[in-house]
This record gives structure tokens, C-alpha cells and sequence, in this order.
């Protein structure tokens, strides 16, 4: 717990430095990318994003990547590799220069990933803005790693592939995910230090799935949709439960038509510090 | 000047093969797998990626128009030809595959353009079309089609456009066919030439990436590139011999009709007595490299020796640590009483001011902590401001001394309340655990709550000084030092808070009055608060039938 939290406490560091790294005098390059889906079955997606506004979502019929990308070239380099089916895609650092001023402008990186073939996605970010619509995509495993960002994750379509873990590791954010059922996983991990979290239960529901959440310090909002039987657990310290529409039984907190639904979610919260709010989606 | 003539031939000799290379614009597209634009205010390039597994590059960066690596000519930023290429670029930016081929395809170099810009131009034309444009001949690999040329066929296309697929030596060839005639000329690519004994070839002989034998008679020159040249005994050569980046063996040349010219790339130049200095400077340095490595190797020893020597003086180091360890745990457990019997006073009297704290710090640590790191910001300006006003008043100097002194006393109470408070917190946290051998904690008791909260806090100094003692384990010892001053910063600083929230502990429904951080989020349902707790007392699980509170307010 104290570990999460020094984490925490480090990425917000971080972030705090980061954001005097700001461009003057910027270099920007713009680089745009696509590719044809050849005959991949199954491809790696590792993206890397230190900064600026990010975006995802499906890409046109018979590509397998569009990317466009705004940086400056001064401080981030694109980063492009498609080999053997597995794809790097992102920005890094060069380490060179460390420019100070006023007129910040945030590079951009916009994603669009095919509809036609399963993914393995692993997206990892910085100080990012992201706003990620991962609906129609065939996502195999979801991998998702923030640092001080502020990340919005709707899947607004449901996954045709059954996914086997979804993990989400958040650093000092403002965390949302919508529609998680969407997802078609039984296993969700989100492990956040320090940030306000969301976490929309909506979509369609396929089969039972158990979330675990390890929070160190902030908020925790859980919206669950109505006829969903939710089962919530926690082990907290320091931490308040607004457990509107929960009854408690044991240990638990459970909806009121936990035993009749046709799917169940069980979701554990490991907390300090902080709060957990329970509200329904209409 | 050495590079504007270099140049100029390289363009000279696109005009010449650009000038017969028919259009390759009408044959099967071809595909296109991937595509990258880089666009940027010295850049502007693309990346293909084909099908077949070819490449193809073009930029027009920092002054260069570069095809697939190599430089062909120049540009200035915003000039003619940098416009119509990023016009370019900016029109295909969201296509892929067909209408990206088609696009890059019917791009026609603009007629505005002139001299230099327009054989760049023309050139950037052929080359999409033939890189789009499905045939034998693959754009980027370097292993061309064997062919011969002969200049006297009309049909030149497909040799030419074999040629232009070696755009890495065409450069050399401007620069190398520039006094040759190439009226009657045969052109061999990829294909060794012997022209034996018997055999005579009139006009000039080229030789490209492959070896020539000469046994018979060249009525005119001969040119090799990339490859190697042998004029055996008997054969012979009436013009010059232009060797680019290839070898000669073979008869004295001297002995032969005209001269033998040798150019060498640019690359394969090699100085030797530049490679001696390098190789005299590679000494240098290494030798400078071992000779710092060995004094910073003296150094750190003679500073360990001094290091032990000056230990050994002040006594063994193990024996000081457990020394100091022990000291350090006395210390912990003096301080323990002492907050102990604080804890003992503050439950004594002011029970309910401790309670009310307590209470405010565990509905809202973070509302608290927050609270608390303002008032402890604003606890100098407020102490200055006050003796300020004091003085200001002048009546109010007699207040002054109580306030200097009072002040910083209360301060120090608040801050003391409050972190017995969240001590309290903790103790029944540590309670409610049912940790074996603490089973005598009652969190009803709230003096056992106190100090067990205390102990907790304490736990980690404790461990730091216990860890301290023992050999290698100091990182650990510093992980629970970090531990514990979180610890107390936060629980002093929630504890503060709390006590600012409920005015020492004398308004404890704060959460009731116009909350700005969202009292009503905040506030419990009484209802439903109510409801819960029964519901914990009973062991029937709820069922379809059964009334929630947010039911039965209904």
C-alpha cells in the first residue's frame, strides 16, 4: 500500500518536473503512417506516448494502422517498427534538450487500429491527454499504463475476441474506463497510486468477471448498470464507502438482484486514503 | 565550386537518360503496403513500402533531394519544387494503398518549374511512376536484371528503365560519360563481357557492376563500373578506358591506344596517412585511459585506507550501530510513554473534542490532509500578522506577549490532538485486524485505541532502528525512516486539519453545514445508514423481496 503510494507520489513528481520541460522555439515534425493488413492473424501493438493529446480508434477497412503524429523533433523522436507481426508505435525521448519557456504547445499522436485483426494492445503514456475509443477493435489482452495523464477509455462497441486479463496500471491520473463489459474479459486489474478513478460497468455483458482495484490515494467512482449483480469487497484503510443501492452481507456489499442476474461482477478494492462512491447507470 | 560541378554532371546525366526514358505510366500498379510522411520545416519525405518486399525514399531534406539514401541534387526551402512536393504529400496524407499509388502516380512535375528544379522534378516523376508501376525490375535491390543495351534499338524502354533502377552509380555515370560518345554505345548491366579474340566491337563499350575481357578489339572506350576490367595479351582498346570504382589487370596500359582514367567514389577514398594518424591517436588515448583508470584506482584505495584508519580510531563499527540502534529504540519507547500519557490527559479531558476529530479525520482523510497542509502554511503568517496587528493597535500590546507565547501553544495542541486523533483511528483500524497476540486491543477502549494507533506509527522508527543493527541491511533501515516520516507528516497533518475542520473538536457535524467539497456527496443517508447497520446484524442474506433503504424512502 505505502509502496503504491511512494509510487504515486514519484509519478506526480515526476509530472511536476515534466511540466517544466515545455518547447520554445519548437522543431515540429509531422509524421503520418499506414499500413495494409496483409495476412496477420494476430499482431503486437505496443504503444509508447511520452506527451501532448492522444487518441485511438478503428481504422478504415483493409488498413491495419493509420498514425499521425505531431511532436517536436527537438525533444521526442517517432518511434515506428512493424516486424513479424508485432508493432512499436509511439514517441521517445532523445534526451538531448531540455527547453524552458512560456509557449508550450503538446504534441499530438492520433491511433487508428484495424477491425479485422486481434490484438494484443499495450498502450503506455506520460503526461498525456487520452482519449481512447477502443469499440470494434479485436483486442486479445489490453495492457494499459499511465503516468500523470488525464485518460478517457471508452469501448463503445463490444470485443468479438474473448480476452483473457485486462490490466490497467494508473500513475497520478484522472482515470475513466466506460463500458467495461465491452471488454469480454474475466479478469480486470487496475492498480492506481494517486487520482481520481472512474469505472463505468456499462456495455454488454457476456460472461462473469472479477476487478480488482489497489488504490493508493483518491477517489473511486464504480457506475454499475442496472440488473448487473454486483458484488463489491473491500479491504481499506482511511477510506469512506458511499454504497448507494448496496446491501452489505459478510464481508461484502451486493446489489439487490445479485442472486438473479444473468452475469456477476465481483469487484475488490484494495484502498488508503481516499474514498469509494457507488452509482448507477440509468 | 568542386561540389556545384559534381552536381551539375549528376543533373546532366538524369537529363540524358530522363530525355529518352519513355512513361512508364500505363502499366500494372503496383502495391503498396505501407506509407510514412514525415513533414517537418526541413523535410518533407516519403516512405514506401511495397508488396514485393521493395522500398522506396524520397526527401527533400536540408537542402537535398535524396532517393533512396543517395543525394541527387539541391533545392531552397520554398522554392518551386519544395512547394509541389509538400502540395504533394499534403494531398495523399490520409490515403493508402490504390488511390495512394494513383495519386503518387499521376503527380506530374509543374511546368513553372525550370532548369535544375524541373529535371529534379521530372526525375521524382519517373521514379514514383516506375516504383508504382509493376515490372521486372525491382526499384530498391541493388541486383538489376542482366541486360544489354544497344543504342542503335529503337526500343530502349525497358533496358533504361533497368539503368535507372541503379540510381546509386547513375550519379558516377554523368560524371564519367560526360567527354564520351554515346551515339554507338553498348550498354552491359549485370553481365560479365568478354570480346574474344576473334571479335570486334565498334564504339563505346559500358560495363556496369560487372567484369569486362578484352581478347579481341574495342574500336573505341571502354567504361567499368563497379566492377573490373582485363585486357589480356593481343587485345586491345583504341579510345580510353574510364574505370569507376574498378579494377584493371591485365597488359601495361600504356601500352594500349589512349589513356586509362581511374575515379574513385567518394567513400572508397581512402587516405593512408590519415589511417595512420588515427591509428597514432587511437594509442594516445588508450594509453591516456589506462594511465586516468590507474591513478583513480590509487586514489579510491589510499581514501579507503585513510577511511579505516580513521574508523578503527573511533572503535569497532558494529558494536557503534548496535549501540546506536538500541539508543534509538530507548528513544522510540520514551517517546511511546510520553505521547501515551498525552494520550491519557487528552482522553481525560477532552474526550469528546478527541472523538469529534477523530470522527472528522475518518470520514475525510483527504478533505482533512488538505485543510491540514494549508493551516500549517498558514501558521507563521498568521502568528506574524497577529503580533503585526497587535503592535498596530497599540492597545493591543498588552495582548502581545500572551499572543506570542499562547499562540504557538495551541498550534502545538491542535497539532497534538490531532495526530492522537488519527492515532485513535489507526489503534481501532489495528483492532478490528483480529492480529494474533493483540487480542487484549478493544476498540471500545479509546485509550487502548490511542496507544495501540501510537504504537503502530512508532512501529516504523522501530523496525529502522532494529534494522540499523543489523549488517547489510541499511537500505531497509532508510525504507522504514521514509515510511515513518510519511506516516507522521500525514497522520499530524489530517489530524491538524481535522481539528481546524471541527473548531478543536467543539463542531463535529461539520459535513452538515454548506460543505463547498460536496457535503451532500459526503453527508450519509441517515436512512440508509440506518438500514446498513441492521443489516449487519442479521445473518439472512437480502433476496428478491427485500426493502433497501432508497426503497422504502420511496
Amino acid at each position: 500500500m505505502y509502496r503504491r503510494l511512494s509510487t504515486g507520489i514519484s509519478v506526480a513528481l515526476v509530472m511536476v518536473l515534466g511540466v517544466a520541460v515545455v518547447a520554445q522555439g519548437q522543431d515540429r515534425r509531422t509524421v503520418t503512417m499506414s499500413r495494409q493488413v496483409d495476412n496477420e492473424q494476430n499482431v503486437d501493438v505496443n504503444v509508447r506516448y511520452a506527451a501532448g493529446r492522444f487518441s485511438i480508434g478503428p481504422a478504415a477497412p483493409g488498413v491495419l494502422y493509420h498514425m499521425q503524429i505531431e511532436y517536436d523533433q527537438g525533444v521526442f523522436e517517432a518511434l515506428v517498427e512493424y516486424r513479424g507481426s508485432s508493432l512499436r508505435i509511439g514517441t521517445r525521448g532523445v534526451g538531448r534538450h531540455v527547453r524552458l519557456g512560456r509557449d508550450h504547445e503538446v504534441g499530438e499522436m492520433q491511433l487508428a487500429l484495424s477491425r479485422d485483426v486481434a490484438m494484443d494492445l499495450k498502450l503506455e503514456f506520460g503526461a498525456v491527454r487520452a482519449d481512447i475509443d477502443l469499440g470494434g477493435i479485436l483486442m486479445t489482452r489490453l495492457e494499459i499504463e499511465t503516468g500523470a495523464s488525464q485518460t478517457l477509455i471508452d469501448i463503445s462497441e463490444p470485443n468479438r475476441e474473448s480476452m483473457t486479463q485486462a490490466s490497467m496500471e494508473v500513475g497520478a491520473a484522472d482515470f475513466t474506463v466506460r463500458n467495461i463489459g465491452n471488454l469480454n474479459t474475466p479478469v480486470i486489474e487496475v492498480d492506481a497510486g494517486v487520482g481520481d478513478i472512474e469505472l463505468g460497468f456499462g456495455g454488454d455483458w457476456k460472461q462473469n468477471a472479477r476487478i480488482s482495484v489497489d488504490m493508493g490515494l483518491g477517489s473511486l467512482v464504480l457506475r454499475f448498470p442496472r440488473g448487473l449483480g454486483v458484488e463489491l469487497l473491500k479491504d481499506t484503510f482511511l477510506t469512506s464507502l458511499d454504497s448507494e443501492g448496496l446491501v452489505k452481507r459478510g464481508d461484502g456489499y451486493y446489489s439487490l438482484d445479485y442472486e438473479e442476474a444473468d452475469y456477476r461482477v465481483t469487484v475488490d478494492v484494495d484502498a488508503a486514503f481516499g474514498s469509494i462512491r457507488v452509482a448507477w447507470l440509468e | 565550386m568542386r561540389d556545384y560541378l559534381s552536381r551539375a554532371r549528376q543533373v546532366a546525366g538524369w537529363a540524358l537518360l530522363i530525355a529518352v526514358l519513355p512513361s512508364a505510366g500505363s502499366g500494372q500498379a503496383r502495391p503498396v503496403v505501407s506509407n510514412q510522411l514525415a513533414i517537418s520545416q526541413t523535410e518533407a519525405a516519403l516512405f514506401l513500402e511495397f508488396a514485393d518486399g521493395g522500398t522506396l525514399e524520397i526527401a527533400l531534406r536540408d537542402d537535398a533531394v535524396v532517393i533512396d539514401g543517395e543525394a541527387q541534387g539541391g533545392f531552397s526551402q520554398g522554392d518551386a519544387l519544395d512547394t509541389a512536393w509538400r502540395s504533394l504529400l499534403g494531398d495523399i496524407i490520409s490515403l493508402s494503398d490504390g488511390p495512394l499509388g494513383e495519386a503518387l502516380r499521376s503527380w506530374e512535375a509543374p511546368s513553372a518549374l525550370q532548369d535544375e528544379g524541373l529535371i529534379l522534378a521530372q526525375l521524382l516523376d519517373h521514379t514514383l511512376e516506375d516504383a508504382l508501376t509493376a515490372a521486372d525490375a525491382s526499384v530498391s535491390t541493388n541486383a538489376g536484371p542482366a541486360l544489354v543495351i544497344d543504342a542503335t534499338v529503337p526500343d530502349l524502354r525497358r533496358s533504361l528503365e533497368a539503368l535507372l533502377s541503379r540510381r546509386d552509380l547513375l550519379g558516377r555515370l554523368g560524371e564519367v560519360l560526360e567527354a564520351v560518345d554515346m551515339a554507338t554505345s553498348r550498354i552491359h548491366i549485370g553481365e560479365d563481357v568478354v570480346v574474344s579474340s576473334n571479335e570486334s566491337v565498334e564504339g563505346t563499350m559500358v560495363v556496369i557492376d560487372a567484369d569486362a575481357r578484352i581478347e579481341g578489339l574495342v574500336e573505341g572506350d571502354v567504361v567499368v563500373v563497379g566492377g573490373s576490367l582485363e585486357v589480356v595479351r593481343g587485345g586491345q582498346v583504341t579510345g580510353e578506358i574510364r574505370l569507376v570504382d574498378s579494377s584493371y589487370e591485365g597488359v601495361d596500359p600504356s601500352t594500349l591506344g589512349g589513356r586509362l582514367i581511374r575515379i574513385e567514389s567518394d567513400d572508397q577514398a581512402v587516405d593512408p596517412s590519415a589511417e595512420v594518424e588515427n591509428l597514432e591517436n587511437l594509442a594516445d588515448r588508450i594509453r591516456r585511459e589506462i594511465r586516468d583508470e590507474l591513478r583513480d584506482e590509487l586514489r579510491t584505495e589510499l581514501q579507503e585506507e585513510f577511511q579505516d584508519a580513521g574508523e578503527s580510531s573511533r572503535g569497532y563499527r558494529p558494536l557503534r550501530a548496535i549501540g546506536n540502534g538500541i539508543g534509538e529504540v530507548v528513544g522510540s519507547v520514551i517517546t511511546f510513554l510520553l505521547l501515551s500519557l498525552l494520550a491519557l490527559g487528552a482522553v481525560y479531558f477532552a474526550k469528546d473534542n478527541l472523538e469529534a476529530v477523530a470522527d472528522a479525520a475518518q470520514r475525510n482523510p483527504m478533505r482533512a490532509g488538505m485543510v491540514g497542509l494549508a493551516g500549517t502554511f498558514l501558521v507563521l503568517p498568521t502568528w506574524v500578522l497577529g503580533c503585526v496587528a497587535l503592535v498596530a493597535s497599540v492597545v493591543g500590546l498588552i495582548a502581545l506577549p500572551f499572543w506570542l507565547v499562547l499562540f504557538p501553544v495551541a498550534v502545538a495542541l491542535g497539532a497534538g490532538l490531532g495526530y492522537l486523533a488519527v492515532a485513535k483511528n489507526v489503534g481501532e483500524w489495528v483492532a478490528s485486524r483480529n492480529i494474533n497476540g493483540l487480542e487484549w486491543l478493544r476498540p471500545t477502549n479509546t485509550l487502548y485505541a490511542i496507544t495501540a494507533g501510537i504504537g503502530t506509527l512508532l512501529a516504523f522508527w522501530v523496525s529502522a532502528s532494529v534494522l540499523g543493527m543489523v549488517p547489510f541491511f541499511g537500505f531497509f533501515s532508510g525504507l522504514f525512516v521514509t515510511l515513518g516520516i510519511v506516516a507522521t507528516v500525514a497522520a499530524v497533518l489530517i489530524g491538524f486539519g481535522a481539528v481546524l475542520l471541527t473548531r478543536g473538536g467543539r463542531q463535529p457535524d461539520f459535513y452538515g453545514n454548506d460543505d463547498p467539497f460536496g457535503g451532500g456527496r459526503w453527508a450519509p443517508d441517515r436512512a440508509a445508514e440506518e438500514f446498513r447497520d441492521a443489516e449487519e446484524f442479521s445473518d439472512t442474506p437480502a433476496g428478491p423481496g427485500t426493502k433497501t433503504g432508497d426503497e422504502n424512502d420511496v
